[in-house]
């Protein structure tokens, strides 16, 4: 027992790497890619115990069944936030199996939600009912809204809220069109911007663009998401198994957390979707969130994508035409605002990334 | 003592305490103490936390304590780390951190 260490893993060593995949098998788990550091613990040569981190989420802990009971995984945790620290992410989460619930409380961690197949954790007490807080006050600052209106929980309220989830990479007219026709369909519209950073255009950039081309409406609030909205890209499936299903296990806990947690808190009764027409995959998320959100009060509604010459317009094609250098094709289809935005010097770096996406696709 | 970032100290190993900080708007100051033996000690690590953020003259920071059975100078001796490195503050002093630990 004396000759335990923790070390952190290069995944360029093919071989701890391999060594940590076979280990991670034997618990049933996956070793799932993208990984930002990997640390194992090891008795001598052999491996007892793992975990890693990826952007806020921490995942694939594991420790050999001789070895647990020593708080072996509270060395292995307390190592792996101690980088995500040095990295600047202090605000971390872990998605596991709900039967581990127990493992991480005792770690520091809070419940955010659970469905059957997955809980949720984050490292702080009340980092979702701050989350909430702020939006209240976004809420009430930037509208028309009354206090009393917004937040009866249980009795009747005049005001309708209406919510939809864009992450608008960048701004488009397909955007605004599905915003246009949801905002008159209700009093107040939340247009919730994903902040995660993993799109072409930085959150910062996204969410401003949405603002100034919503500014001609004036029953809309424009919020970030936080990191409370499950996305498929972030979502780990590592615990799953052979038996889970990943877009059905994320979605029904996305819309869980969306419809218990952050709707109902805030009285949203609606919440409006774009359709996909092409997409089997995000078909099937929208039936799930429809499915699911019904249990929580809340309708879910499709809208139709706005077409242009009988092409649908999305951002990737924008961000396709930008790349190719067909600018006048680009601007056809987002609002001026986004226009104005794409022509000025502050766009220059991003556009340079469109056009190295864009010739890497053409390679592809 | 001004507190300028959100800083972190200790570890989750046993009898240790991790201890987390960040700013917070206002003077109030607040405790979130998360321990095994909360309903035994609670009111104690309290106390002891409280003492630290009076001799640095701290205000409005929001303190996360998850305590794994840490004795009181852990629970000193990783916040004080922890406020230090939050602030700019080079002046730690061990005469002077000395005579607050009685």
């Amino acid at each position: 027992m004396d000759n335990i260490r923790i070390e952190r893993v290069y995944t360029m060593d093919q071989k701890k790497k391999n060594q940590i995949r076979t280990f991670l098998e034997l618990e049933n788990l996956d070793y799932e890619e993208p990984v930002d550091a990997i640390y194992a613990a090891y008795d001598g040569e052999v491996l007892i115990g793992t975990g890693a981190i990826s952007g806020q989420i921490i995942k694939m802990l594991a420790i050999k069944a001789d070895y647990r009971g020593t708080n072996l995984i509270g060395q292995l945790c307390s190592q792996i936030m101690s980088y995500g620290f040095q990295m600047g992410q202090d605000h971390l989460f872990i998605y596991t199996k709900p039967e581990n619930s127990k493992t991480f409380e005792n770690l520091g961690f809070y419940e955010v939600c659970r469905t059957d197949h997955v809980a949720l954790f984050e490292n702080r007490m009340n980092g979702l009912s701050d989350y909430l807080n702020d939006l209240k006050e976004v809420m009430l600052t930037q509208s028309s809204i009354q206090k009393e209106q917004l937040f009866l929980n249980d009795q009747e309220t005049e005001c309708t809220l209406g919510a939809v989830v864009v992450n608008c990479n960048p701004f488009t007219n397909g955007h605004l069109h599905l915003i246009n026709t949801a905002s008159v369909q209700v009093d107040i519209l939340l247009i919730f911007v994903l902040s995660e950073d993993r799109s072409t255009f930085p959150s910062e950039i996204r969410i401003e663009l949405v603002r100034r081309g919503t500014k001609h409406l004036k029953n809309v609030v424009v919020l970030p998401t936080g990191p409370y909205m499950v996305s498929q890209a972030t979502f780990p499936s590592y615990f799953l198994g052979e038996t889970g299903k990943k877009i059905k296990v994320q979605t029904e806990l996305d819309a869980k957390l969306f419809g218990e947690r952050i709707a109902s808190q805030l009285n949203i009764t609606k919440r409006f979707l774009g359709e996909e027409p092409f997409s089997e995959t995000t078909d099937a998320y929208n039936k799930t969130l429809a499915h699911t959100l019904v249990n929580y009060g809340v309708k879910v509604d499709v809208i139709k994508r706005k077409s242009i010459d009988g092409e649908v317009i999305s951002a990737s094609k924008v961000r396709n035409y930008i790349g190719r250098g067909e600018t006048d094709a680009a601007y056809k289809l987002v609002p001026e605002s986004t226009r104005e935005f794409l022509m000025s010097d502050e766009a220059s770096y991003i556009i340079e990334q469109m056009k190295r996406e864009a010739h890497l696709n053409k390679r592809v | 003592m001004e507190i300028k970032r959100p800083a972190m100290a200790g570890t989750m190993e046993s009898s240790d305490v991790q201890i987390y900080i960040r700013p917070v708007s206002g003077t109030e100051n607040k405790l979130i103490i998360k321990s095994p033996v909360k309903v035994q000690f609670g009111h104690v690590i309290e106390k002891v936390v409280l003492k630290v953020l009076g001799d640095l003259d701290v205000k409005g920071v929001e303190v996360n304590i998850n305590d794994r059975g840490a004795l009181d100078a852990t629970i000193t001796a990783r916040l004080q780390t922890a406020l230090f490195r939050a602030s700019d503050d080079q002046s730690f002093d061990w005469e002077v951190a000395g005579s607050w630990n009685v």
